[in-house]
This record gives structure tokens, C-alpha cells and sequence, in this order.
């Protein structure tokens, strides 16, 4: 089933709604792998496939929902760890979720409690 | 199985899907994918890190694939899938051409090997059926003429293919039986016909 231009796929709400308490939580940034362990965390299933992880990312970020930036190379070698791109929800990303008639997802709280989701 | 293998088969996997992407998106993706293995190897060591690593990078094929279409939409689907299955293709065009190049030497000792299994099983018994006692000879005037065939196309391809033509099919055709024989006859004969089709290409001005 093909699906309507503009609508957002449940996944894709999920990573807005993910982006949103990120934003609220004042470290408003997010990456991939971060993404992928606090939706599972929700829906308690395994771990979402890189292959449907960073399409939906793509997708959001060709539509100007969220923004991405590659870290700073000297904090990610602090660290001894490849860089991180790391996603921000935008305006127009903000006013989405709003518009979507999506409430059936779990409270802030729980997502941003993940496990492995240090930043 | 341990970490770095399964980290090295997903970012394999990604290397095959984005070939032929522009450097910057592709380098973005692959650069993607190693934070992403890294933190998941971090946060889940040992065996079951590297297998739930390589489930995810299994169960995301169908969406990296269509990732990859939608990258290739201006140029077309086809280019993409092009793109994407020339690599393996290329890998089995060579592994065919090396197996036609080792065809007529292998065709060769096949038939040298008939002629010394055969030869010694007449000079045992009455052979059934009569002429057997041929074959071993002819094994052995074929493998002699798959062998000059073979190397005597080198200088001049035609000439060769005919001889190797000669030696290798009528016999091959004969020894049917043994299954190995029409293959490896094809093969060295398609050998010597794709010698033929190279010589025959035209030359460049430098070298007419």
C-alpha cells in the first residue's frame, strides 16, 4: 500500500515524538544508535535494523524535520569512540508531531530512561 | 563469531548497497554505521552483541535497498540495481574467465587420464565393446591436440581453435558418459573461440 505524500509513517512519529523529549529534556540532540535503543525500550522488542533505522532518519531529515550535524571530531576521540551524527528536531518537525493524531506513545520519561542511551 | 567480524560483514554489507552513491552521502552512511556499531558493541558485548548486530543489519537489507533506489530515483531505478549487482557480477565474470583459461590444460590431463585408465584395462582383458581399444589412443591424440590447439593460439587464434576444436569435441561428445567430459570440452573450445573474437576486435590506431 502506497502511502498519502506529507503522512508520516508510525516509526517516523516515534523518532519526532523521541527528538521532542529530547528537546524538552534540554540535551536536545540524539543519534542513530541512541534512536534505535529507546524505541525499542518502548515498544520492548529488538532493536530496530540499521537498514529501517536511518531510512526513516533520511527521510525525516530530506523533509526538514530534523537537522543533523556531525560531532566534533576532538570530542568523540576524547572519548576513544567514532563521531556521532546527531539529530535535532526542527520547527516544522515540532508542528508535525502536532499535527499528527498520534497519542498512543508512552510518556518522556520512559524513552529518555533507555538503556545504553548515555549521550 | 566476535565483534569485529560482525562489525566488518555490516559495514561490507554497506559498501556493496551505497557503491556508486556520491562520495559525501556515501561516506556519511558508512560513518553512520560504524558509530552505530560501536555503540551497540558497547552496550551489548561478547556473542550476543555481535549476533543481534548482524540480525539488525540483516532484517534492514529490504530498507537499505529501497534507501538506495530512492537515492538513484533521478538516473533511474535500473541504474541503481545495475550499481548494485555489478560488483558480484563482475567477481563471476572473472571467476568464468579464469575457468575458461584453465579449461584446455585440465581437458588435456582428463583425456591423458582416460587414455592410462582405459589402455591398462584392454591390455588386461578382451575389451567389450571392441573398440575401446581405440580410445585410449585417440585420448591421447586428443589431449596432444587440445594441448598444440591451446598453445599454438596464442600466435594464430583460428588455427588453434580448429585444432583444439578437433581434439576436444569429438571425443568429449564420445566420452559423454563420464559427465566431466562435454563441460571441460565446451569450455576449452570456448576458450579458444573467445581468443578468436579478441584477435578479431579492430586495433587502435597506434597498433594497425
Amino acid at each position: 500500500m502506497r502511502r498519502k505524500p506529507g503522512a508520516l509513517l508510525p516509526l517516523e512519529l516515534e523518532i519526532l515524538q523521541l527528538a521532542a523529549d529530547c528537546s524538552r529534556s534540554g540535551a536536545p540532540e540524539f543519534y542513530g544508535y541512541q534512536a534505535a535503543a529507546a524505541i525499542r525500550s518502548v515498544g520492548g522488542a529488538a532493536l530496530l535494523a540499521h537498514g529501517t533505522l536511518y531510512k526513516a532518519l533520511d527521510r525525516l531529515r530530506s523533509r526538514g524535520l530534523l537537522v543533523a550535524s556531525w560531532e566534533d571530531p576532538a570530542a568523540a576521540e576524547a572519548e576513544g569512540r567514532p563521531r556521532r551524527r546527531l539529530y535535532r528536531i526542527t520547527a516544522e518537525g515540532q508542528q508535525a508531531l502536532a499535527d499528527a493524531a498520534h497519542t498512543a506513545l508512552p510518556p518522556a520519561s520512559q524513552r529518555l530512561d533507555a538503556p545504553g542511551t548515555a549521550p | 563469531m566476535n565483534a569485529s567480524f560482525a562489525r566488518a560483514v555490516v559495514l561490507a554489507w554497506a559498501r556493496c548497497y551505497t557503491a556508486g552513491l556520491d562520495g559525501a552521502a556515501r561516506a556519511e552512511r558508512l560513518a553512520e554505521l560504524e558509530s552505530d556499531c560501536f555503540e551497540h558493541l558497547r552496550v551489548t558485548p561478547g556473542f550476543a552483541g555481535s549476533a543481534t548486530l548482524l540480525l539488525r543489519c540483516l532484517l534492514g537489507v529490504p530498507a537499505d535497498l529501497s534507501w538506495r533506489l530512492e537515492q538513484s530515483a533521478p538516473r533511474g531505478y535500473l541504474h541503481a540495481a545495475a550499481v548494485i549487482i555489478a560488483r558480484p557480477a563482475e567477481l563471476l565474470l572473472r571467476l568464468a574467465g579464469a575457468a575458461l583459461a584453465v579449461a584446455p590444460p585440465l581437458l588435456a590431463a582428463f583425456y591423458v587420464l582416460v587414455a592410462l585408465l582405459i589402455g591398462a584395462a584392454a591390455l588386461q582383458a578382451e575389451p567389450d565393446p571392441p573398440w575401446f581399444r581405440i580410445v585410449a589412443p585417440w585420448a591421447l591424440l586428443a589431449a596432444a591436440l587440445v594441448v598444440a590447439g591451446w598453445r599454438y593460439g596464442g600466435r594464430r587464434p583460428r588455427t588453434g581453435a580448429l585444432i583444439l576444436a578437433a581434439g576436444a569435441l569429438p571425443l568429449g561428445l564420445a566420452l559423454v558418459a563420464t559427465v566431466v567430459a562435454v563441460p571441460l570440452a565446451l569450455a576449452a573450445t570456448g576458450q579458444a573461440l573467445v581468443r578468436v573474437v579478441v584477435a578479431g576486435r579492430p586495433r587502435t590506431a597506434g597498433n594497425a
